[in-house]
């Protein structure tokens, strides 16, 4: 018996360690790719500013779709900003996803509104829609606002697409916050390249804490919370690191529903975004990449390192929780949902790479970390814990999830030093060491409910309350 | 308790498992590099802190030297210079922050200031550093040196920029074009006569705006790049002689109406409505069926433009039911041209709608 349990242990480890190389090398080679396609960004971009063009009558306009749910709090503010937006041509449709608030009695006193009759089609099925509504005042003559019965965020999103006006459309946050010239850097990708671009995705920031004026972000601060803080070296970590990577080889299987742009046509095409899935962002770009795979058209997908767009992040271990949970099940939902696509070859780098990738070490990782937790506690009962061994483990795993923050922040010193003052550094070196202790343990265990949830057929969102950006004119968010 | 007169490191690391000997290699090795990440962020930092501030003094005295040199009278323009040149143009550091402070004065400047800003540049031997960056070999400072040379109208022979026309690098055609084009004191895009590469619509927005914001001259007639190789240099031929009101071309651009490929011939559709050459209904709406819905889009652009309800009758026949994109543009127009009939038009739309879905 004792020697069955060492042999099984012996695998059991063999397996862990294997599964921890393959997972670090393959982090490593993220990292090289993203310092590699930052450094070519950067040298892209050093020499000339493209913000003359924000003049030019010459770039197509854009329709930016906000879907709206219970966010009468900040929606006067909100759309306000999106109405400053410098970009030369574009409408804002906000769609009020059935709100049961006051939202649209404060759009409609706010902005003057009056019912259209606008022709449009359903050229993706949506829930029905109560009205379309202008405003009389002609300050606001890009606004659209659309009233319609509660579908969530997929189907509020597809309303927009089947209203709105333009071929280019931007799906954004509400409450997100854009710079100055977010809209000119995120189109930019469609127009100078020689293949056709289906999407075009942008860094998303912590907003949290930061300084903020008539809607834009003046001064960029640490978030005070612990929570946030960690994100803020999380968001590092995905966007300067992992879609850099992923973007340099063209194998992006994700656009943030908070901020991205996409071909309307193509969007039709795929069928628009799924409102079956939790991870709608992620399962819309699959669908279309799989589409155009399958279709054998030559396309890509853009990726803007600079940071664009400002968005609030969950700052309560409940509402993140919540979250983590909700993208572990749309992650899941949209793997199963494409697994044809997994190690086939006729899908190329997204087939061979990208969904293999996501499969074994966005979907798997924290439960193969949660059974590994679960072996140990097995392991400890039956008195078979070699403490040194475990210790050198545990240093291993601690060291390298140190290093790989680490390595994030060098990547944001070396290209967009956002965070300017010297403490801040140090503050978030400390968040890194506290990070893998107190803040990762809650994320597996939130991964591992989400997959549970998933097998017992949860499907909502659960509710994402944010502390909100209620004084435009000057505020510290979330302060 | 470990007794240190009897340890002996070499027995205690042989008899250490093999796992142990690699995870506190693997400790280590993860240690050291986020260290030597951590010293590399804090000497990023400290170094653009040293350097901003370079930056910053060399900006604050070329701005004292630079408002002299352009505004005031009793400057003693050659010594300064010399004094400038021999005391404040020793590192790259500075002249790097000289030429974007110059760069930075002249896009702010017109007329006699902005020339003596060039000459200032030429007296200083910038351009010998910007000449040397050319010749680098990498490309990225080579589309800096092109964008400066443009910028500051500093003439070099045609064949040390031509070779860039090619280049694989987008950002490198596109500096080449604008230094021809910026520098242009006549046929401001011959520069097209030698581009073997697609122009990307970004490229032609840039071509766009220089040639409408920088060139002084007559424009060039664009129907000369008609017969161009490249399709995407003919789509923007066609664009720019609507643009710019080439009348005298719209004979030229007629064929394009039954041009193969399909962004000429929505191009040329377009700019021929732009043009409101009269005859362009009568040539695409009788084989409308045949189109793809893009130019049956622009068709009914030029219908709404150039036609009346008559025109948008002949081809609202030739439309299937199930054009959804096609039809909502149709009612639109026809809401246009019969505004007093615009809720039955919807009315209809609206049924019409239901009954098929």
């Amino acid at each position: 018996m004792s020697s069955i349990l060492s042999q099984f242990t012996e695998i059991a480890s063999w397996l862990f360690l294997i599964y921890g190389s393959i997972i670090s090398s393959g982090y490593l080679f993220t990292a090289i790719f993203s310092l590699v396609e930052i450094r070519d960004y950067k040298r892209r971009n050093n020499f000339e500013d493209d913000i003359a063009l924000l003049q030019s009558l010459n770039l197509p306009a854009i329709s930016i779709l906000a879907p709206a749910f219970n966010e009468g709090l900040n929606i006067v503010e909100n759309v306000r900003s999106l109405l400053t937006i410098n970009y030369p041509s574009f409408e804002i449709v906000i769609i009020n996803d059935g709100s049961s608030d006051n939202s649209m009695e404060l759009l409609f006193a706010e902005y003057d509104l009056e019912k259209k009759d606008i022709l449009y089609h359903n050229f993706v099925k949506t829930k029905d829609v109560k009205g379309i509504y202008k405003s009389k005042n002609k300050a606001f003559k890009n606004l659209t606002v659309v009233d319609k019965e509660n579908g969530g965020k997929a189907d509020a999103l597809n309303t927009g697409i089947n209203i709105c006006q333009n071929s280019v459309i931007c799906c954004i946050d509400v409450d997100c916050i854009l710079e100055n010239d977010a809209m000119l850097k995120l189109i930019k990708p469609f127009l100078n390249n020689g293949n056709k671009v289906i999407a075009s995705g942008g860094v998303i920031r912590v907003a949290n804490s930061c300084v903020i004026e008539d809607g834009r972000i003046i001064e960029v601060k640490l978030p005070n919370s612990f929570v946030a803080r960690v994100q803020v070296l999380e968001y590092f970590r995905a966007f300067l690191m992992g879609r850099m990577a992923w973007s340099r080889v063209d194998g992006l299987l994700l656009i943030s529903g908070a901020f991205g742009m996409f071909d309307k046509q193509i969007v039709i095409e795929a069928g628009g975004y799924n409102t079956d899935t939790v991870g709608e962002d992620m399962e819309l770009l699959v669908r279309m990449r799989r589409m155009m795979q399958e279709r054998d058209e030559p396309y890509t997908v853009g990726f803007v390192p600079d940071p664009l767009c400002w968005t609030e992040v969950p700052q309560t271990w409940k509402v993140l929780q919540r979250q983590r949970n909700r993208w572990t099940r749309g992650t899941a939902e949209t793997l199963w949902m494409h697994k044809k696509m997994m190690f086939n070859p006729k899908y190329k780098i997204l087939g061979m790479l990208s969904t293999p990738f996501w499969f074994f070490f966005e979907w798997l990782a924290p439960l193969i970390e949660f059974i590994g937790i679960l072996f140990f506690i097995i392991l400890l009962i039956m008195g078979q814990i070699s403490w040194p061994v475990f210790l050198t483990f545990f240093f291993v795993v601690y060291s390298f999830a140190i290093l790989f923050s680490v390595t994030a922040l060098f990547f944001e010193e070396y290209s967009f030093q956002q965070y300017k003052k010297p403490g801040y550094i140090l503050r978030l070196i400390g968040t890194a060491m506290l990070e893998p202790i107190i803040y990762h343990p809650v994320i597996m265990w939130s991964a591992v409910m989400g997959n549970f949830d998933l097998l017992r057929g949860k499907n909502n969102w659960g509710v994402m309350s944010r502390a909100g950006l209620s004084n435009p004119v000057k505020k510290q968010k979330s302060k | 308790m470990v007794n240190f007169d009897t340890f002996n490191f070499d027995v205690f690391w042989a008899s250490m498992p093999w796992i142990m000997k690699l995870n506190i290699f693997f400790t280590l090795f993860f240690l050291s590099l986020a260290i030597i990440f951590f010293v590399s962020i804090i000497w990023i930092r400290i170094h653009k802190i040293y350097r901003n501030e370079k930056k910053k003094k060399q900006q604050d005295l070329l701005i004292d030297f630079l408002n002299s040199y352009l505004f005031d009278e009793d400057f003693d323009k050659d010594l300064e210079i010399k004094n400038f040149k021999e005391n404040h143009l020793k590192t790259s550091l500075e002249v790097k922050v000289t030429i974007k402070e110059i760069l930075h004065f002249h896009e702010n400047l017109k007329g006699e200031s902005a020339r003596d800003l060039e000459i200032l540049f030429s007296k200083l031997s910038l351009a010998e550093y910007i000449l040397l960056d050319l010749d680098d070999g990498r490309w990225f400072t080579a589309a800096r040196a092109i964008n400066v040379l443009s910028e500051l109208s500093i003439e070099v022979p045609s064949h040390r920029i031509e070779i860039y026309l090619n280049e694989s690098r987008n950002e490198v055609r596109q500096q080449s074009q604008l230094y021809f084009l910026k520098l242009a004191k006549e046929k401001p895009l011959k520069f097209l006569d030698k581009t073997v590469r697609p122009l990307t619509t970004w490229q032609q927005i840039y071509i766009e705006n220089a040639l409408k914001n920088f060139y002084k001259g007559s424009a060039p007639d664009f129907s000369q790049w008609l017969d161009h190789d490249l399709s995407s240099v003919v789509e923007f031929s066609i664009r720019m002689i609507a643009r710019y009101n080439q009348f005298e071309n719209i004979p030229k651009l007629v064929p394009f109406l039954k041009s193969e490929n399909e962004a000429l011939k929505c191009e040329s559709i377009n700019s021929l409505t732009n043009l409101e050459f009269e005859g362009l209904l009568e040539l695409v709406t009788p084989n409308f069926i045949e189109n793809s819905i893009a130019i049956k889009l622009k068709i009914l652009d030029a219908v709404e433009k150039l036609g009346d309800h008559d025109d948008l009758m002949k081809i609202g026949d030739q439309m299937a039911t199930t054009d959804w994109e096609l039809r909502i543009k149709y009612h639109n127009i026809e809401l246009g041209f019969l505004p007093d009939k615009k809720e039955l038009i919807y009315s209809q739309f609206m049924m019409e709608k239901r009954l098929v879905i």
